[in-house]
Protein backbone atom coordinates (compact mmCIF):
# COMPACT_ATOMS: atom_id res chain seq x y z
CA UNK A 1 0.00 0.00 0.00
CA UNK A 2 1.44 2.96 -1.25
CA UNK A 3 2.58 5.36 1.79
CA UNK A 4 -0.10 7.99 0.95
CA UNK A 5 -2.74 6.04 0.55
CA UNK A 6 -2.08 4.62 3.88
CA UNK A 7 -2.10 8.12 4.88
CA UNK A 8 -5.39 8.89 3.91
CA UNK A 9 -7.02 6.00 5.20
CA UNK A 10 -5.95 6.17 8.95
CA UNK A 11 -6.68 10.17 8.98
CA UNK A 12 -10.16 9.52 7.65
CA UNK A 13 -10.82 6.30 9.43
CA UNK A 14 -10.18 8.13 12.97
CA UNK A 15 -12.55 11.10 11.49
CA UNK A 16 -15.34 8.74 11.19
CA UNK A 17 -14.83 7.00 13.98
CA UNK A 18 -15.00 10.53 15.79
CA UNK A 19 -18.09 11.47 13.87
CA UNK A 20 -19.51 8.22 15.18
CA UNK A 21 -18.88 8.51 18.26
CA UNK A 22 -19.94 12.44 18.85
CA UNK A 23 -23.24 11.35 16.99
CA UNK A 24 -24.01 8.04 19.39
CA UNK A 25 -23.36 9.73 22.60
CA UNK A 26 -23.32 13.61 22.30
CA UNK A 27 -26.51 14.26 20.16
CA UNK A 28 -29.76 14.04 22.43
CA UNK A 29 -32.41 12.17 21.59
CA UNK A 30 -35.03 14.12 19.68
CA UNK A 31 -38.81 13.66 20.71
CA UNK A 32 -40.43 13.49 17.21
CA UNK A 33 -37.77 11.69 15.58
CA UNK A 34 -37.26 7.68 14.86
CA UNK A 35 -35.59 6.61 17.88
CA UNK A 36 -31.96 5.07 17.15
CA UNK A 37 -31.92 7.59 14.16
CA UNK A 38 -28.71 9.30 13.95
CA UNK A 39 -27.18 11.98 10.95
CA UNK A 40 -25.22 9.65 9.73
CA UNK A 41 -22.35 12.13 9.61
CA UNK A 42 -19.42 10.04 9.15
CA UNK A 43 -21.26 9.20 5.59
CA UNK A 44 -19.61 12.28 4.35
CA UNK A 45 -16.24 10.74 5.17
CA UNK A 46 -17.14 7.43 4.03
CA UNK A 47 -18.30 9.17 0.54
CA UNK A 48 -15.81 11.16 0.18
CA UNK A 49 -13.36 7.85 0.57
CA UNK A 50 -15.53 6.19 -2.21
CA UNK A 51 -14.68 9.01 -4.54
CA UNK A 52 -11.04 9.39 -3.91
CA UNK A 53 -9.76 5.96 -3.12
CA UNK A 54 -12.27 3.64 -4.79
CA UNK A 55 -14.40 0.98 -3.03
CA UNK A 56 -11.40 -0.59 -1.13
CA UNK A 57 -11.13 2.45 1.15
CA UNK A 58 -14.51 2.89 1.63
CA UNK A 59 -14.98 -0.66 2.84
CA UNK A 60 -12.30 -0.12 4.59
CA UNK A 61 -13.20 3.08 6.81
CA UNK A 62 -17.15 0.95 6.89
CA UNK A 63 -15.60 -2.28 8.19
CA UNK A 64 -13.22 0.18 11.07
CA UNK A 65 -17.16 1.39 12.08
CA UNK A 66 -18.28 -1.52 12.43
CA UNK A 67 -15.81 -2.92 14.83
CA UNK A 68 -16.31 0.54 16.62
CA UNK A 69 -19.87 -0.48 16.96
CA UNK A 70 -18.95 -4.02 18.08
CA UNK A 71 -17.00 -2.61 21.02
CA UNK A 72 -19.15 -0.27 22.33
CA UNK A 73 -22.50 -1.58 21.81
CA UNK A 74 -22.21 -5.27 21.30
CA UNK A 75 -22.94 -8.34 17.99
CA UNK A 76 -26.22 -7.08 16.99
CA UNK A 77 -25.65 -3.44 16.55
CA UNK A 78 -22.33 -4.87 14.96
CA UNK A 79 -24.47 -6.82 12.36
CA UNK A 80 -26.87 -4.24 12.15
CA UNK A 81 -23.91 -1.71 11.17
CA UNK A 82 -22.31 -4.22 8.95
CA UNK A 83 -25.62 -4.68 6.65
CA UNK A 84 -26.49 -0.81 6.46
CA UNK A 85 -22.84 0.35 5.91
CA UNK A 86 -21.59 -2.38 3.26
CA UNK A 87 -24.87 -1.35 1.03
CA UNK A 88 -24.63 1.94 1.48
CA UNK A 89 -20.91 1.77 0.69
CA UNK A 90 -21.47 -0.13 -2.41
CA UNK A 91 -24.18 1.88 -3.59
CA UNK A 92 -22.07 5.04 -3.01
CA UNK A 93 -19.07 4.12 -4.64
CA UNK A 94 -20.78 2.84 -7.39
CA UNK A 95 -23.06 6.00 -8.26
CA UNK A 96 -19.86 8.25 -7.36
CA UNK A 97 -18.47 7.13 -10.14
CA UNK A 98 -20.73 8.68 -12.33
CA UNK A 99 -21.41 11.74 -10.15
CA UNK A 100 -22.86 14.90 -11.69
CA UNK A 101 -24.45 12.50 -14.77
CA UNK A 102 -26.96 10.41 -12.52
CA UNK A 103 -27.07 11.73 -9.03
CA UNK A 104 -24.97 14.49 -7.93
CA UNK A 105 -24.05 14.39 -4.57
CA UNK A 106 -27.14 15.16 -3.39
CA UNK A 107 -28.80 12.16 -4.77
CA UNK A 108 -25.78 10.27 -3.76
CA UNK A 109 -26.13 10.92 -0.01
CA UNK A 110 -30.17 10.55 -0.32
CA UNK A 111 -29.13 7.00 -2.05
CA UNK A 112 -26.54 6.21 0.53
CA UNK A 113 -28.58 7.03 4.01
CA UNK A 114 -31.26 5.01 2.30
CA UNK A 115 -29.29 2.19 1.97
CA UNK A 116 -27.58 2.43 5.02
CA UNK A 117 -31.17 2.46 7.23
CA UNK A 118 -32.99 -0.04 4.73
CA UNK A 119 -30.18 -2.41 5.29
CA UNK A 120 -29.61 -1.70 8.90
CA UNK A 121 -33.77 -3.15 8.97
CA UNK A 122 -32.55 -6.34 7.20
CA UNK A 123 -29.99 -6.85 9.73
CA UNK A 124 -31.92 -6.62 12.39
CA UNK A 125 -35.04 -8.42 10.68
CA UNK A 126 -32.60 -11.44 10.10
CA UNK A 127 -31.49 -11.43 13.73
CA UNK A 128 -35.40 -11.13 15.39
CA UNK A 129 -36.47 -13.53 12.63
CA UNK A 130 -39.11 -11.41 11.44
CA UNK A 131 -39.64 -8.33 9.05
CA UNK A 132 -42.47 -6.98 10.80
CA UNK A 133 -39.73 -4.30 11.57
CA UNK A 134 -39.76 -3.09 8.57
CA UNK A 135 -43.14 -1.31 9.34
CA UNK A 136 -40.58 1.14 10.85
CA UNK A 137 -39.44 1.71 7.46
CA UNK A 138 -41.75 4.81 6.66
CA UNK A 139 -40.34 6.50 9.64
CA UNK A 140 -36.70 6.14 8.72
CA UNK A 141 -37.54 6.47 4.63
CA UNK A 142 -38.70 10.42 6.17
CA UNK A 143 -35.55 11.22 8.02
CA UNK A 144 -33.03 9.40 5.37
CA UNK A 145 -34.04 11.71 2.95
CA UNK A 146 -33.25 14.75 4.83
CA UNK A 147 -30.00 13.26 6.52
CA UNK A 148 -28.64 12.22 3.27
CA UNK A 149 -29.44 15.72 1.55
CA UNK A 150 -27.76 16.85 4.28
CA UNK A 151 -24.49 14.72 4.38
CA UNK A 152 -24.90 14.89 0.35
CA UNK A 153 -24.71 18.91 0.44
CA UNK A 154 -22.30 19.04 3.04
CA UNK A 155 -19.80 16.94 0.54
CA UNK A 156 -20.91 18.81 -1.94
CA UNK A 157 -19.90 21.97 -0.76
CA UNK A 158 -16.18 20.42 0.88
CA UNK A 159 -15.43 18.60 -2.16
CA UNK A 160 -14.35 20.98 -4.53
CA UNK A 161 -12.24 22.49 -1.35
CA UNK A 162 -10.71 18.82 -0.88
CA UNK A 163 -9.89 18.89 -4.43
CA UNK A 164 -7.54 21.46 -4.50
CA UNK A 165 -5.82 20.15 -1.30
CA UNK A 166 -4.94 17.09 -3.55
CA UNK A 167 -3.52 14.01 -2.28
CA UNK A 168 -4.84 11.15 -3.79
CA UNK A 169 -6.37 11.83 -7.22
CA UNK A 170 -9.47 12.01 -7.50
CA UNK A 171 -10.97 9.15 -9.45
CA UNK A 172 -13.92 10.55 -11.41
CA UNK A 173 -12.98 10.22 -14.80
CA UNK A 174 -15.76 12.86 -15.84
CA UNK A 175 -15.29 15.69 -13.48
CA UNK A 176 -11.45 14.73 -13.04
CA UNK A 177 -9.63 18.37 -13.14
CA UNK A 178 -6.56 17.52 -11.10
CA UNK A 179 -3.43 16.94 -11.96
CA UNK B 1 -12.80 26.35 -13.14
CA UNK B 2 -13.12 28.10 -9.79
CA UNK B 3 -14.84 26.54 -6.57
CA UNK B 4 -18.07 28.26 -7.02
CA UNK B 5 -19.13 27.20 -10.79
CA UNK B 6 -18.39 23.59 -9.93
CA UNK B 7 -20.68 24.29 -6.80
CA UNK B 8 -23.67 25.62 -8.40
CA UNK B 9 -23.34 22.69 -11.29
CA UNK B 10 -25.79 21.38 -8.49
CA UNK B 11 -28.67 19.09 -8.85
CA UNK B 12 -29.12 16.86 -11.27
CA UNK B 13 -32.30 15.14 -13.04
CA UNK B 14 -31.86 12.09 -11.43
CA UNK B 15 -31.70 13.82 -7.79
CA UNK B 16 -35.32 15.31 -8.41
CA UNK B 17 -36.57 11.83 -9.68
CA UNK B 18 -34.68 9.77 -6.73
CA UNK B 19 -36.51 12.49 -4.24
CA UNK B 20 -40.11 12.23 -6.06
CA UNK B 21 -39.59 8.11 -6.05
CA UNK B 22 -39.37 8.67 -2.07
CA UNK B 23 -41.83 10.55 -1.47
CA UNK B 24 -44.40 9.02 -3.38
CA UNK B 25 -43.03 5.81 -1.40
CA UNK B 26 -43.10 7.08 2.24
CA UNK B 27 -46.81 8.13 1.41
CA UNK B 28 -47.95 5.08 -0.32
CA UNK B 29 -46.65 3.48 2.99
CA UNK B 30 -48.24 5.68 5.36
CA UNK B 31 -51.60 4.95 3.89
CA UNK B 32 -51.39 1.57 3.72
CA UNK B 33 -50.78 1.83 7.24
CA UNK B 34 -53.66 3.90 8.11
CA UNK B 35 -56.11 1.34 6.52
CA UNK B 36 -58.44 -0.27 9.25
CA UNK B 37 -59.39 0.79 12.36
CA UNK B 38 -57.51 2.95 15.01
CA UNK B 39 -59.81 2.10 17.79
CA UNK B 40 -59.15 -1.41 17.84
CA UNK B 41 -55.64 -2.27 18.45
CA UNK B 42 -53.87 -5.45 18.10
CA UNK B 43 -50.23 -5.70 19.93
CA UNK B 44 -48.77 -8.08 17.58
CA UNK B 45 -45.99 -9.40 19.70
CA UNK B 46 -42.84 -11.53 18.46
CA UNK B 47 -40.45 -12.99 20.31
CA UNK B 48 -36.93 -14.94 17.86
CA UNK B 49 -38.83 -14.30 14.62
CA UNK B 50 -42.57 -16.53 16.29
CA UNK B 51 -45.72 -14.23 16.99
CA UNK B 52 -46.24 -14.96 20.49
CA UNK B 53 -49.21 -12.69 21.60
CA UNK B 54 -51.58 -10.97 19.80
CA UNK B 55 -53.40 -8.99 22.25
CA UNK B 56 -56.66 -6.98 21.50
CA UNK B 57 -55.88 -3.73 23.34
CA UNK B 58 -59.52 -2.64 23.68
CA UNK B 59 -60.43 -5.70 25.73
CA UNK B 60 -57.20 -4.98 27.87
CA UNK B 61 -58.78 -4.21 31.65
CA UNK B 62 -56.07 -3.85 34.06
CA UNK B 63 -52.90 -2.79 32.99
CA UNK B 64 -50.06 -5.41 33.54
CA UNK B 65 -46.41 -6.20 32.54
CA UNK B 66 -45.34 -9.04 29.75
CA UNK B 67 -41.73 -10.41 30.40
CA UNK B 68 -40.69 -11.93 26.70
CA UNK B 69 -36.87 -12.95 26.69
CA UNK B 70 -35.03 -10.28 29.05
CA UNK B 71 -37.35 -7.36 27.81
CA UNK B 72 -40.26 -6.11 30.17
CA UNK B 73 -43.41 -5.02 28.25
CA UNK B 74 -46.37 -3.00 29.88
CA UNK B 75 -49.37 -3.59 28.50
CA UNK B 76 -52.25 -0.97 28.90
CA UNK B 77 -55.77 -0.37 27.02
CA UNK B 78 -54.35 2.64 25.41
CA UNK B 79 -50.69 1.49 24.37
CA UNK B 80 -47.64 -0.78 24.95
CA UNK B 81 -44.45 0.26 26.12
CA UNK B 82 -41.02 -1.26 26.62
CA UNK B 83 -40.82 -0.91 30.12
CA UNK B 84 -36.87 -2.25 30.36
CA UNK B 85 -34.62 -4.33 28.44
CA UNK B 86 -31.28 -5.63 29.51
CA UNK B 87 -29.08 -4.46 26.52
CA UNK B 88 -27.16 -1.64 25.95
CA UNK B 89 -28.40 0.89 23.89
CA UNK B 90 -32.02 1.12 24.91
CA UNK B 91 -33.95 2.53 22.19
CA UNK B 92 -36.76 0.60 23.25
CA UNK B 93 -37.35 2.03 26.57
CA UNK B 94 -36.36 5.87 24.91
CA UNK B 95 -38.96 5.61 22.89
CA UNK B 96 -41.88 5.59 25.06
CA UNK B 97 -45.44 4.19 24.48
CA UNK B 98 -46.34 2.67 20.80
CA UNK B 99 -49.91 4.05 20.77
CA UNK B 100 -51.18 4.28 16.78
CA UNK B 101 -51.79 1.86 14.26
CA UNK B 102 -48.56 1.43 12.63
CA UNK B 103 -46.12 1.95 15.53
CA UNK B 104 -43.07 -0.53 15.86
CA UNK B 105 -40.51 -0.93 18.11
CA UNK B 106 -38.41 -3.50 18.35
CA UNK B 107 -35.63 -4.38 20.81
CA UNK B 108 -33.09 -6.12 18.71
CA UNK B 109 -30.48 -7.79 20.67
CA UNK B 110 -33.23 -9.48 22.82
CA UNK B 111 -34.67 -10.65 19.04
CA UNK B 112 -38.52 -8.82 20.77
CA UNK B 113 -40.54 -7.22 18.05
CA UNK B 114 -44.02 -5.06 18.86
CA UNK B 115 -46.13 -3.92 16.11
CA UNK B 116 -49.22 -2.05 16.50
CA UNK B 117 -51.56 -3.23 14.25
CA UNK B 118 -55.14 -2.01 12.84
CA UNK B 119 -58.31 -4.57 13.54
CA UNK B 120 -57.99 -5.62 9.81
CA UNK B 121 -60.54 -8.74 10.07
CA UNK B 122 -63.31 -7.08 11.90
CA UNK B 123 -65.34 -5.90 9.08
CA UNK B 124 -68.36 -7.66 11.14
CA UNK B 125 -68.00 -4.93 13.83
CA UNK B 126 -68.01 -2.05 11.40
CA UNK B 127 -71.00 -3.13 9.70
CA UNK B 128 -73.01 -3.35 13.66
CA UNK B 129 -73.04 0.75 13.41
Amino acid sequence: MKTNKLTFLGVFGAVALVLSFIESTLVPDIPFLPVGAKPGLSNVVTMYAASVAGLPGAVYITMLKVLFVFITRGASGAFMSLCGGLLSTLAVSLLIKYEGRIFSFLGIGIAGALMHNMGQLFGASVISGTFAIFNYAKYLLIFSLITGAVTGSVLMLLMPRLKRIGGLKYKNSATDKVS
Amino acid sequence: MTIDNEIKKGITKGDIILIACVILLIAVLFLLSFKGSDKKLTAEIYAYGEKTHSIALSEVGESYTLRINRCELLIEKDGVTFLSSDCADQLCVKKGKLTRQGDTMACVPEKVVVVLNGAANENIDSVAY
